[in-house]
């Protein structure tokens, strides 16, 4: 399905390429919040995020962007997913090929997370929080349809383990997938 | 804020009063922590910040801070917080070639905590101070930002901490002295030149 909607962003961006005014440029901010399923790598948990992110670009090469996401759900076939709560930031950049209005890139991104898990009870039967740096490597494109919109799709790497667990494997990578709308404006003139 | 301040601030060229001395810049960092304890498997992962300000065309410095987690064994867990300088030498006088190589050489505090997994408030801890001596380079994306990539050796200089399976019990150690296991460390970071302040 990703791969689909992939393919049509790309003709369709071909198809807009020639007629249409060139959006992405130094002063280009993008956000958007939308719905990611994120497949964990070491289990079988599949999650459900809200993302939420803050894209400035520096130049037609090069951004920096901000990104939070929030754990509303997940299913696994095992007893109970992985994760309990989870909450995910990040801050990092983003290296861009743009054609036109179309833009593919590649990002890195330092991260942490903040997670409880079903299986980690204390003595208190509580959850314990768990707080662990990560890193996050991330693939996409954009094609940016109009001065205030864009269509996107991007896969998302994280790097995490889960540390302080009793008999739990705490490897914790995903890879994240995102895709949706998203909201754009110029906030510096055409030189 | 921290997304708004280069994005409004790249748009400025960077203004150099005279040399490259009094640069300031700011970033974050990620850190991979290897042979934690002599031992290859107990690879952490880190978070960190630093600031740097330029000192000549050849000397920067670099003030930091990083919260390191990792295996320290099957049973336990190491948590490491770092808090340090380093200082830079450029092998190039260029201000902005697309690559700066650098060596380096740096002290730090830290603080290490080895928890039991199964029993949280079964742990050692340890201050020390450390020394760090590597190479790295600079990739510059622009004339404000770059990429930056760090491998360095720290050696801490205090009482060593471990933790040992016996019998199938965790039993923590710490012994005095130095020694030349410690971490060797691989950051990439993130930098942003706010200003030439002198």
């Amino acid at each position: 399905m990703v791969r689909g909607m992939i393919i049509a962003l790309c003709l369709v961006a071909l198809n807009g390429t020639a007629q249409q005014e060139t959006y992405i440029r130094p002063g280009l901010m993008r956000s958007t919040m939308t719905f990611s399923p994120s497949y964990m790598l070491n289990n079988t948990t599949t999650n459900y995020y809200v993302t939420g992110l803050l894209e400035g670009y520096l130049n037609k090469h090069l951004s920096i962007r901000s990104e939070a996401h929030y754990l509303v759900g997940a299913k696994s076939p095992e007893l109970s997913p992985f994760f309990k709560n989870s909450i995910r930031a990040s801050l990092g950049i983003q290296l861009h090929a743009p054609i036109g209005n179309f833009d593919s890139y590649l990002g890195f991104a330092p991260s942490f997370s903040v997670s409880q898990l079903n299986a980690d009870i204390d003595v208190n039967g509580d959850h314990p929080f768990h707080f662990e740096p990560s890193f996050a490597i991330k693939a996409g494109v954009t094609y940016y349809v109009w001065k205030f919109f864009n269509f996107f799709a991007e896969a998302t790497y994280y790097n995490t383990t889960v540390l302080n667990l009793d008999r739990i494997n705490g490897r914790a990578d995903e890879l994240m997938i995102s895709v949706g709308l998203g909201f754009n404006i110029n906030t510096m003139k055409k030189r | 804020m921290i997304v708004l301040f280069p994005f409004f601030g790249n748009s400025q060229p960077l203004n150099i009063k005279k040399t490259q001395s009094g640069i300031f810049s700011t970033g974050i960092r990620t850190t991979i922590s290897t042979f934690n304890g002599g031992e290859l498997s107990n690879i952490g992962t880190g978070l960190g910040g630093q600031f740097m300000i330029q000192l000549s065309d050849r000397i920067n410095t670099s003030w930091y801070a990083d919260y390191i987690r990792g295996s320290s064994n099957e049973l336990s867990t190491r948590t490491d917080y770092h808090i340090g300088w380093s200082v830079m030498y450029y092998l190039t006088k260029k201000r902005t070639p697309k690559i700066k190589p650098f060596v380096m050489a740096a002290h730090c505090f830290d603080y290490t905590k080895l928890t039991e997994n199964a029993n949280l408030s079964n742990s050692i801890t340890r201050g020390s101070s450390a020394i760090q001596m590597g190479g790295g380079f600079h990739y510059n994306l622009t004339e404000r930002m770059d990429l930056t990539f760090v491998s360095q050796y720290m050696i801490h200089l205090g009482e060593d901490i471990h933790a040992e399976v016996r019998n199938g019990n965790l039993e923590y150690e710490k012994h005095k002295g130095a020694g030349l296991e410690g971490h060797l460390l691989f950051h990439i970071g993130i930098n942003y030149k706010i200003a030439d302040l002198w």
